[in-house]
């Protein structure tokens, strides 16, 4: 007979407001084994603690149910009162949830209490079959793994190394820096967006404590929070970095030179042995083992005859190496949607004219194409009317995305005010759905521009046709009026949704961790722990969780810079005792378990046992419980049901079915 | 390849030269047709507006009596509006059990939505009847510069329709280019035509079918391929008095021929003007047709071909240099052996 | 089939006397001419012991389960017990080195009851052995009969029908287990119906009771079955099992196929076992 007490709280009127507690608290108190119910205005705050603590010690209580909030929510609040207040193992603890899952979604009293009831019995029933579990100490290794190398990844690595922790970046193209270095200049503030983002580089480049790895894939990722084993594969680069100088002969002489280049978006040509950008880091240039000649034709060589250092390597291989890391940040980043698939309005493409926001970034850029010259891709005129067309796959969830890529706003009105800026007499329409600017100094900006003559008109393009004297013609209309608008273009610029990058679903598979619906990451808690996600040891930085600006991005790269800091400072952590555990007498080593856990936690190994008062040696299946996150597929596939999860036995579950059947 | 045909209302009206040239094409590309029996109206724009279970039920009653005559058989619906609202019924009854069951109670006959509905584009994409067709055009429009026409029904909405992309389809493109005409790029090739105001509002109608010849023009086409008697009707019809108005304001005349995109092929497998139906065009076509045929053939290299010209060009050109160098080594030698002497 | 009954003698007598292997399990004589038992040949002399004729209707892989530990064991398999013995390497219950398959293509069995062809064998999809060490004998032609009919004249009913099918079915159960004893793929060292659930499960004589039990244990078997037909041939009651099985089979296939049947190799994880990142989550 165990002695349990009831606890619900009124949760002030989320609670109370739908669901009769003291009802409720009455009904608890003709379950079986209660020994005790009350109710709380707030059973979280410091008064509701110290009542649970008070009474648990007056009625020698020994199971305690709360019927509260989402266990999501309190449930380590309510576990840690059991602990360091309380002589009761904390997890000898059950909450109903009358709140997420009760008053919240009903209206009236009549269905919310007796449903409430239903929980709380429920819980009552489970309680009973709880069994104290104990946590145990994992060591942690103190090093961090960032993939990604773009602002965010670059940001949360000089936080932690400066913290005096080693890390490694694992980052996919040949230079870090990602795409900040590409854009011009930055809003509201306009500065040089390169200015600021290339020193961070070189800062990494130069820091005792950052290993940088380009050309970089993390393969394969084993283990669990404070001991992952990575494995990654370092690409061949075909260069040996230890005698190259970065003088740039090769880039100077290598015959192949009409590869369009990445880092221009397309719009000027760069060599087949190459550094993306003057600043890259590593400062050293790459061969394109898709373009070379040498590599592709086996002949050519150019480079390794120029080459002072003889630090070409055709012979070049993958590097692949497995190391441990403490804690991992997802930096991985975004990619813009292709356009030219999905929007054949618009010309899909065919159009030179009609162009990205980030090939206009680098025509306005000094260091790009044009020189900071704006000019027309197909014949090098300056536009002088320009079309912006924003929420391009934004918030088209019949075409696009259906979410806000949050940043076009602001970077569409920076290139109506660099346009008018750059083109005296030139005329800017843009065309908009809404115009959203909720930062510090963004709606100046945007105001800024409209002072400026950006014409801004309320509704999308519909078509753009190219005339035969290379206008476009813009159809769209002004919902604003009703017109129907007709705009003959020079130049088109369509500010396009960030969309995750490719590769993205693998990675996830790889570290273990889920998408969302979008394909970004997904954090633990959309508000209480937006940069962890449900693995633990594994952290969100940037756009890898969503579409963010900058500010955003280098905000949460700091904040999961200081997540991963406060785990690495930490000698051991305390292990989650709420995972499989395998009744080795009833196991039968099938490996049902193996096969079906997500998290490769479970193997089958040889175990000397003794049965029937003898010792045979059996194969049966382990769990690693720094591994087992407790998700209970192991359980659920095993047909003896050897394997239980602890904390959510079979018994307990029964028994609440039980509970709530027979009521 | 059979298809069960519903003709619809314009078959042997306003698209009876549509008609005519696929029966042409069809018979001789090896496409056989099967008659839908006891077709109805397929509800055109009027019957959805009655009410959405009259516009499902028209066009399913149809479905089903071809579904009980030839089963699986695609229904080959040549006119673009009866095209789309074939789909409509198709679609939905495909898409939920049961919408299918209701709509088979609201018709009282089985329908399993089993056959699929095609236009009169589609049976040309097959790669089978394609290589028929392209072995019987014995009469090339040789380099014929054609706009492709789809109109609205034909590729919208997606949800309903099959096309590759509906603001950008390329399939008419394809077929076109069959007969050795040169399809060209344009930008109205989904636009309104105004169809609906034809009769009701024809000053808000015309400018929607000038912009479309004018483009059409712009893009250095010399004809338009439509697949859909509509379309055709309204571009073809309406280009004299368009023209009137344009002479009125001192413009220039929007001078082009509109074909079925069948007329097209009819012609070039041989077909008379009569038998492809062209003699009934509003805009006369036959002269083009003609003058394109006696056009000297442009042959397309393959990139290989290409490549190869490129090589023979380039040793040619080293091959030159080298002489020019010798030459120009032997030369200066003499001269100094010359100036010794 | 006498030549082929000579030849596994031989083999049977190397086998062991050459010390190859502990045992040899094939079929011996029963009392009665047409009855054969299950036969565990641990001496070369006795080898002559060992039958093969066309009433060998047991499937007899099971045994090699007691006597792992012995060292090697040889099977005499025909198709049926040769993807038993992938099943049992699968669900590692044995290592491939622990058996030596002596593969025989097997011809069919006849039914003693009546004189024709063995039900389970009329439905074989498998006559040849899809793992053997050495082949007694020259593959047989493999004719695939369609294995559904049951199947697809149980789906024909009305549900009230079914229900009739299924409760006639479980209504002649004797909970005696003669399915699961008999089955490969039932190797868990505690059956969960042996297991004590008050108010789950009973051991009840009825209907209810007997239909939990069967549907559960098809559910546990579902994407392993081999479908032997064994559960069926060692039902004393006559319960048509194989129409669950193969219902589940074809389902299989229809959901995660292509897939059919299990033990065709030895390697997992089986359809419902499986954790994929990239599967349908529709509930989510």
């Amino acid at each position: 007979m165990s002695r349990i007490g009831v606890f619900v709280c009124h949760c002030g009127t989320n609670i109370a407001g739908t669901v009769d507690v003291e009802a409720v608290a009455d009904a608890a108190r003709q379950m079986p084994n209660v020994a005790y119910a009350g109710t709380n205005k707030y059973m979280c705050s410091a008064q509701g603690q110290d009542y649970i603590v008070d009474i648990i010690k007056e009625h020698n209580l020994d199971r305690v149910v709360i019927a509260s909030c989402s266990p999501r929510m309190h449930e380590r609040l309510f576990r840690k009162v059991l602990a360091e207040k309380t002589d009761l193992n904390p997890y000898l603890l059950e909450v109903a949830n009358i709140r997420e899952q009760c008053s919240w979604v009903h209206k009236d009293k009549q269905i919310g209490t007796p449903k409430a009831i239903n929980l709380v019995a429920m819980a009552v029933a489970k309680a009973d079959c709880d069994t104290q579990l104990f946590t145990h100490e994992i060591p942690v290794t103190k090093r961090a793994l960032i993939i990604g190398g773009g602002i965010a990844g670059i940001q949360a690595a000089l936080d932690i190394a400066d913290a005096g922790f080693p890390v490694t970046i694992v980052e996919r193209k040949t230079t870090i820096g990602g795409k900040m270095p590409m854009l011009d200049k930055t809003f509201p503030t306009l500065d040089c967006s390169a200015c600021i983002s290339t020193p961070k580089m070189s800062e990494c480049e130069a820091h005792p404590l950052i290993e940088i790895k380009t050309l970089s894939e993390v393969e394969k990722v084993e283990g669990y929070i404070g001991n992952f084993d990575v494995t990654i594969r370092e690409k061949a680069k075909y260069i040996d970095y230890d005698k190259c100088t970065g003088c740039g002969m090769c880039e100077t002489k290598c015959p192949q030179k009409k590869i369009p280049s990445e880092f221009n978006q397309g719009m000027s040509t760069r060599t087949a042995v190459y550094k993306p950008f003057p600043q890259a880091v590593p400062s050293k240039p790459t061969i394109d083992a898709d373009h070379c000649r040498m590599l592709t034709e086996g002949k050519c060589g150019v480079c390794a005859k120029v080459c002072p250092t003889g630090a070409i390597d055709y012979q070049d291989v993958d590097r692949v190496t497995t190391e441990r890391y403490g804690a991992i940040v997802l930096a991985t980043g975004y990619e813009l949607i292709d356009w030219t698939r999905l929007y054949g309005e618009y010309g899909g493409g065919r159009y030179a004219d009609v162009i990205s926001g980030l090939q206009f970034e680098r025509l306005v850029n000094a260091s790009g194409p044009t020189e900071g010259h704006i000019l027309r891709p197909s014949d090098g005129t300056e536009p002088k009317t320009m079309v912006i067309v924003k929420c391009v796959g934004s918030r088209d969830p019949h075409k696009g995305v259906p979410y806000c890529s949050r940043a076009c706003c602001m970077y569409g009105a920076k290139h109506a005010h660099q346009f008018m800026d750059k083109v005296p007499g030139g005329k800017c329409f843009v065309f908009y759905m809404d115009v959203r600017t909720p930062g510090k100094n963004y709606d100046e900006f945007y105001m800024n521009t409209l002072h400026e003559g950006a014409r801004y008109i309320r509704g999308r393009i519909s078509k753009i046709t190219r005339r035969s004297d290379g206008k476009l013609v813009c159809l769209g209309e002004d919902t604003l009026s009703g017109n129907v608008v007709e705009v003959d273009a020079d130049m088109v610029v369509l500010e396009t949704a960030m969309v995750p990058p490719e590769g993205a679903k693998k990675l996830a598979q790889t570290v273990n961790t889920q998408l969302g619906p979008e394909g970004f990451f997904t954090e633990a808690h959309p508000k209480l722990r937006p940069v962890e996600t449900n693995t633990g040891g594994l952290y969100l930085a940037g756009t890898a969780q969503g579409p963010k600006d900058i500010p955003d991005t280098v905000a949460q790269a700091g904040a999961a810079a200081a997540k991963v800091i406060g785990l690495l400072c930490k000698q051991s952590i305390e292990s989650n005792p709420m995972v499989a555990h395998v009744d080795d007498s009833k196991c039968s080593g099938c490996g049902a378990c193996v096969d079906i856990c997500p998290y490769s936690a479970v193997t089958l190994v040889e175990k000397t046992l003794r049965e029937n008062s003898r010792k045979v040696t059996r194969t049966v299946a382990q769990v690693n419980e720094g591994l087992c996150q407790g998700c209970g597929a192991c359980t659920v596939a095993c047909r003896p049901g050897a394997s239980d999860l602890l904390g959510f036995n079979d018994e307990g579950i029964m028994r609440e079915v039980e509970a709530y059947a027979t009521r | 390849m059979r298809y069960a045909n519903f003709p619809g209302c314009s078959a042997s009206t306003t698209g009876k030269a549509y008609t005519e040239s696929f029966s042409y094409v069809a018979r001789h590309a090896g496409i056989e047709i099967d008659e839908v029996p006891d077709w109805n109206c397929c509800g055109a724009s009027a019957g959805r507006l009655q009410s959405d279970d009259l516009g499902d039920a028209l066009p399913a009653r149809s479905l089903a009596n071809a579904e009980a005559a030839f089963g699986d058989e695609p229904v080959l619906a040549l006119c673009a509006g009866c095209y789309s609202n074939l789909r409509r019924a198709l679609v939905h009854a495909r898409e939920s059990e049961d919408r299918r069951r209701q709509i088979e109670a609201l018709i009282g006959q089985p329908y399993e939505a089993k056959a699929d509905v095609v236009c009169g584009i589609d049976p040309f994409l097959e790669p089978e009847v394609a290589q028929t067709v392209k072995a019987r055009v014995t009469q090339p429009l040789n380099g014929l510069k054609v706009a492709c026409y789809y109109g609205c029904a034909l590729v919208r909405p997606r949800a309903l329709t099959t096309f590759d992309d509906e603001e950008d389809p390329q399939s008419m493109e394809a077929v076109v280019k069959l007969t050795g005409a040169e399809p060209v790029e344009w930008g109205s090739k989904t636009e309104c035509c105004g169809a609906s105001h034809h009769v009701s509002n024809p000053t808000a109608m015309k400018p929607l079918v000038e912009r479309i010849l004018a483009d059409a023009i712009d893009a250095g086409a010399e004809a338009i391929a439509t697949a859909c008697p509509l379309c055709n009707m309204n571009l073809d019809m309406r280009e004299a008095e368009i023209n009137k108005a344009r002479a009125a304001r001192g413009e220039a005349p929007l001078d082009i021929p509109v074909y079925f995109f069948a007329q097209l092929l009819a012609s070039a497998m041989g077909a008379s003007d009569a038998e492809a139906g062209i003699t009934r065009n509003f805009v006369p076509g036959s002269s083009l047709l003609a003058e394109a045929k006696t056009r000297e053939v442009v042959v397309e290299l393959t990139p290989e071909q290409k490549k190869a010209a490129r090589i023979a060009a380039a040793k040619k050109q080293a091959a030159a240099r080298k002489a020019a160098q010798a030459a120009a080594a032997a030369a200066p030698a003499q001269g100094k052996e010359e100036a010794h002497e | 089939m006498a030549d082929v009954q000579d030849t596994i003698r031989e083999r049977a007598a190397a086998l062991l006397s050459s010390g190859e292997v502990s045992a040899v399990i094939g079929w011996g004589a029963g009392r009665f001419d047409d009855v054969r038992f299950p036969l565990v040949v641990k001496r070369a002399e006795d080898a002559g012991k060992l039958v093969f004729d066309a009433s060998c209707v047991q499937m007899t892989a099971k045994r090699l389960l007691e006597h792992t530990g012995e060292g090697k064991v040889a099977l005499v398999a025909r198709g049926c017990e040769s993807r038993a013995v992938n099943r049992f390497i699968a669900d590692h219950q044995l290592t491939r080195d622990q058996v030596y398959v002596i593969g025989v293509p097997c011809p069919g069995m006849v039914d003693p009851a009546t004189g024709e062809t063995l039900k389970r064998c009329a439905e074989c999809q498998v006559r040849n052995p899809v793992v053997h060490d050495e082949l007694v004998g020259d593959p047989v032609p493999e004719p695939k009969p369609y294995r559904f009919a049951e199947v697809d004249r149980v789906e024909a009913m009305s549900r009230e029908e079914r229900r009739a099918f299924f409760d006639e079915m479980y209504g002649k159960c004797i909970r005696c287990y003669a399915c699961r004893n008999a089955c490969p793929c039932c190797t868990c060292r505690e059956c969960f119906v042996e297991q004590d659930k008050v108010g789950w499960q009973g051991k009840a004589f009825n209907v209810n009771e007997a239909r939990y039990y069967g549907m559960i244990r098809a559910f546990h078997t579902g994407d392993r079955c081999i479908e032997c037909g064994e559960c069926e041939r060692a039902c004393p009651m006559g319960l048509p099992l194989m129409v669950i099985m193969h219902q589940q089979v074809r389902d299989i296939d229809k959901l995660f196929g292509p897939y059919e049947g299990g033990g065709l190799t030895d390697s997992g994880p089986d359809p419902l076992r499986t954790y994929k990142t990239d599967d349908i989550e529709e509930f989510m």
